[in-house]
């Protein structure tokens, strides 16, 4: 019917509309941001700006004594905790959810992620609430069960690990129904062989679902592992960085760039959490492999 | 092929919109036929007192026939911030005076220096126009003042405090049995400046420079960590506001905006001047914010606009203002007004303000409230010591400002 | 059939002992579920708490779940106050959210269609690419954001909104498409290219059909992000008429100082969430198996 040239030629045509959209709302800003960042777009220099080199980069990567590093550690501290949490609880549920013999499955799955319908400044906003020392309901249960109060957002540790306990809540039900549509599509035979073979349960979860269930977890892990990263709303609203001791890059960046309008330093600052976290993923994916699974 | 009379369809609908956003901008015409003008103001006030201001203004259409169009808008600074990069402004926007260096700056707002006549800013407080004026030059017209200041609960404490000394102690007193004597928000730079202004610190220098390291601010900070000691943990605005209007609260320092839920909640409230310093026997100065009208850099037709604003002070105004929001009017003459005069919370209020700190108009202080209200966490929640807290912000605040550049 | 035969054959050989054991470790799961599903809602019940109470409170001591003086003033006043536009928000809402589904599934699915089925220059790098711009902190870009609107001239419009969610949607979209047509058998497509149907034919006729699940999940997406949306939207819109609904709902309560109607604010939330969660249930079978990001295949 068609030549073997046009042919050829139909996928560029069927991604083409698709590239335009990226071209312009995703790669323009990224290119725009890091040609800003070399520039003193600032309130003195709001709509009038001009090149002047390095200086934005230099300004981040020496502030203070280095507490970018330090902010820098605590995001990928942050980060990986948030996710290794997250994908346990979200694996255990889905695991539990798909036991055979369990019945009101999709009232329990439906409940699990209602957590998903609430935009993330309400639930930040709610969870400051419900951590509050001695007027939320979370010291209130803990005192009822005779135990003592915890200081969740006024010591930075409590205040990490409340943020934490609050990201978790609202990222959980993503990962689990990921976890439950790679865990549906495995072939029911492979287990029943298994069985013959007499593997635990254990055996079974190393030697099957986890290799089975990679491929479709590493998207679903690195896509998050970027919003974690960035996260801004719950620890900005929870904790409001508690004097810096629980900042992270973006609220950081908030703070020393965009409250003060210097749009040309919050650019420095974006474009190199950027690179951070290319890097980060780029190592990452080399070092499990996993980029080969796509 | 289909996809490409989708996108086609798309690219019109595209075009479209262009037109009718390009349709929708306020019309602008020429000076000489004032009858169509129609000036848009941007606004950050709640549905209701919006309401009454364009209540007040119908008069004022009928007289000139320049017609004003009141929107309100969230985000309203970043959105002049970014809306001036390419002159999307409306003509006017209402708003606090820390707003004026920096937008005078940026370029979203101009100078009235010449558009307004000399009696309207005369028969308004000194001080509100003070707010608006920005390196010599008037920046805009003010039409409410608004501070902080002692609200107590009458059922719990007879009397308010007058120095320090007595507040600490009567807060002592008066926390126990999940009930507190004393409330602020710790680490709120606005609500907690009455001391560092009232000890003579501070926390900028008229020059712009940052001075939370003078020694004066050890003896505010002192107060305020006797006082924190009884603070509930994590508290903020909301719980400050929420524990008084459950009767929980003796005492507490907020704004005119709290009156409304006082009342509703039939707390039997007093206001009083905010207690004098003991160690230095003056008088507890917090900052006085004053909200008013500026014009953009979008503004075409300078001169309707500049009469928008200076009815924004008229009598009319400032009372819609004064009634609907607890606002406190800038002009002099309302508190002629008996209906103005006998209103204890007003007075209250307005005696507060003649001790208060005009609320810094340089840009420099859009970096400070971050590294102050960093310094108030680890001296008042933390209690580190202030000294090295105080040293270590000013650094921080040092920086920030010479970020900005 | 033969699985149910093999199961119940292994159920009677295990006899009483193994029962006793499933049935432990069935409880076992129900406990734990049920742990979980008491932490996922309980501040979702906690919204409803407060914003059905007469006081103006996000805090309380005690743990009712119906507050002692109740209202539903709140609700009243978001649906009909006369400082409320529900109804145009609303519409505004769907129709930005709506539009953001349609365009980000049109511009996705093709796009989706073309990684999964041809095998092209660039294609891996393509998608890893996608997937890594993600990693740029587009908030602190609002400016640049602003500056393609003003430049395509959709200031103030929903347009101007639904095309920058649209880009914020696309990496996902495409994802997730591409890895539920990778499932396929392409033996069907086979079958009828043979008879001579074209690309475009069998991607409209036969592809996407039997992909509903994917695409009600992506569409589902698609509709939050637009649904769910502030920053932008507060930036962007400045004419009344185009507010959506978390910009209103905003407006409705927040003065700009320090007072702020919390009851207000979590009927709100629960108007803005409750949506969201029929739509959840309503696609609760397709969810899981529509949600394919990564292919198993």
């Amino acid at each position: 019917m068609k030549s073997k040239a046009a042919r050829k030629l139909i996928p560029y045509f069927y991604t083409t509309p698709a590239m335009v959209v990226m071209f312009i709302l995703v790669i323009y800003p990224i290119f725009f941001s890091i040609y800003i960042s070399f520039t003193n777009m600032n309130m003195y220099h709001w709509k009038k700006y001009n090149l002047i080199g390095f200086d934005n980069y230099i300004r981040v990567l020496t502030s203070l004594d280095g507490e970018f590093y330090a902010v820098v550690l605590r995001t990928i501290i942050w980060t990986v905790i948030n996710l290794v949490i997250q994908v346990s609880i979200a694996m255990g549920l889905a695991l539990l959810l798909n036991i055979k013999e369990l019945k009101f499955k999709g009232i329990m799955r439906t409940l699990l992620i209602l957590p998903w319908a609430v935009p993330s400044y309400i639930s930040a906003l709610i969870w400051k609430g419900m951590f509050n020392h001695d007027f939320g309901i979370i010291n209130i249960l803990l005192s009822k069960l005779g135990l003592s109060k915890i200081p969740w957002l006024t010591s930075p540790v409590y205040g990490m690990a409340a943020s934490i306990i609050a990201n978790v809540w609202l990222a959980v039900p993503f990962m689990m129904i990921v976890c439950l549509g790679a865990l549906q599509s495995i072939d029911h035979t492979y287990y029943e062989a298994a069985d013959i073979d007499g593997a635990t349960g254990f055996h079974k979860f190393f030697y099957i679902t986890m290799p089975l269930i990679k491929p479709a977890l590493v998207p679903a892990v690195i896509l998050t592992s970027f919003v974690t990263f960035k996260q801004f709303d719950i620890i900005y609203l929870m904790t409001n960085g508690l004097g810096g001791k629980t900042d992270v890059v973006m609220t950081y960046a908030y703070n020393k760039a965009f409250t003060s309008s210097n749009y040309s330093l919050s650019s420095a600052f974006s474009v190199i959490i950027f690179f951070i976290l290319l890097g980060l993923t780029i190592l990452n994916m080399r070092l499990t492999k996993a980029d080969k699974e796509v | 092929m289909k996809i490409k009379k989708t996108l086609a369809l798309l690219l019109s609908l595209v075009m479209a919109a262009g037109l009718f956003s390009a349709c929708g901008k306020s019309n602008k015409p020429t000076n000489a036929e004032k009858k169509d003008v129609t000036i848009t103001v941007w606004h950050q006030y709640l549905p209701e007192v919006q309401k009454a201001i364009e209540d007040a203004y119908a008069s004022f259409t009928q007289e000139t026939g320049i017609k004003v169009q009141f929107v309100k808008q969230e985000e309203l600074s970043k959105k002049l911030e970014v809306g001036s990069q390419s002159n999307e402004l409306p003509d006017l926007v209402a708003g606090p005076n820390d707003w004026v260096g920096k937008y005078s700056i940026m370029g979203g707002i101009v100078s009235v220096d010449g558009l307004i006549d000399k009696k309207v800013t005369d028969g308004l407080m000194e001080s509100t126009v003070k707010g608006f004026t920005y390196k010599g030059k008037l920046y805009g017209i003010p039409a409410t003042f608004e501070t902080v200041t002692l609200i107590y609960n009458k059922d719990l404490i007879k009397e308010a405090p007058k120095t320090t000394d007595e507040l600490i102690a009567k807060a002592k007193e008066l926390t126990k049995d999940g009930k507190y004597g004393f409330l602020i928000p710790p680490t709120d730079a606005y609500f907690n400046s009455a001391f560092f202004y009232g000890a003579k610190g501070g926390y900028l220098d008229a020059d712009g420079n940052p001075i939370l390291n003078k020694a004066e601010n050890l003896e505010a900070a002192k107060i305020l960590t006797e006082l924190g000691k009884l603070y509930p943990k994590d508290l903020n605005h909301q719980l400050v506001s929420q524990l008084f209007k459950d009767g929980k609260a003796a005492m507490m320092i907020n704004g005119p905006w709290e009156l409304g839920g006082i009342k509703e909640k039939k707390i039997n409230y007093g206001l009083a001047k905010i207690p004098a310093l003991s160690f230095n026997k003056s008088d507890a100065s917090p900052f006085m914010g004053v909200q008013g009208m500026m014009m953009t850099s979008a503004a075409k037709d300078k001169e309707a606009a500049a009469k928008v604003m200076e009815f924004f002070a008229n009598e009319k105004v400032a009372k819609a203002l004064a009634k609907t929001g607890g606002y406190m009017p800038a002009n002099k003459k309302i508190y002629e007004d008996s209906e103005i005069k006998n209103n204890p919370d007003v007075v209250a209020f307005s005696e507060q303000a003649k001790v208060a700190t005009a609320m810094p108009n340089v840009p420099e202080m859009g970096a400070m409230w971050d590294p102050i209200s960093k310094a108030l966490q680890e001296i008042v929640v933390l209690k580190e010591a202030p000294d090295k807290v105080f040293e270590k912000y000013q650094k921080a605040a040092e920086e920030a400002i010479k970020n900005m550049k | 059939m033969e699985k149910v035969i093999y199961k119940n054959s292994y159920a009677v050989k295990t006899g009483p002992k193994r029962r006793t054991r499933k049935f432990i470790k069935l409880s076992l799961a129900y406990c734990v579920l049920a742990a979980f599903i008491v932490a996922a809602i309980l501040p979702i019940v906690w919204i409803f708490t407060t914003s059905i109470n007469a006081s103006n409170t996000l805090l309380t001591t005690s743990l009712d779940i119906i507050p002692e003086k109740m209202t539903l003033n709140h609700y009243k006043n978001i649906l009909f106050g006369p400082n409320s536009n529900f109804f145009l928000w609303l519409k505004n809402s769907i129709i930005v959210a709506g539009a953001t589904t349609g365009l980000s599934l049109m511009l996705g699915t093709t796009a989706a269609y073309a990684f999964s089925r041809f095998r092209f220059k660039g294609r891996k790098t393509l998608l890893n690419i996608f997937l890594l711009l993600n990693a740029f902190p587009n908030i602190l870009a609002i400016v640049a954001y602003y500056k393609i609107i003003t430049t395509l001239n959709l200031v103030n419009t929903l347009i101007g909104l639904v095309i920058v969610y649209t880009g914020g949607q696309l990496v996902f979209t495409i994802w997730n498409l591409k890895g539920y047509f990778d499932t396929l058998p392409y033996e069907i497509e086979e079958a009828a290219l043979i008879d001579g149907a074209s690309v475009l034919k069998i991607f409209t006729k036969i592809v996407l059909p039997l992909s509903r699940p994917a695409i009600a999940v992506t569409a589902m997406f698609s509709f939050m992000a637009g649904w769910n949306e502030y920053i932008f939207a507060m930036t962007f819109t400045t004419n009344k008429g185009i507010f959506t609904l978390p910009v209103g709902l905003w407006s409705l309560q927040n003065a700009g100082n320090y007072a702020q109607n919390w009851p207000l604010f979590a009927a709100g939330s629960l108007i803005v969430a409750v949506p969201v969660m029929i739509v959840f249930l309503l696609l609760q079978k397709s969810l899981i198996s529509g949600l394919t990001l990564g292919s198993t295949k």
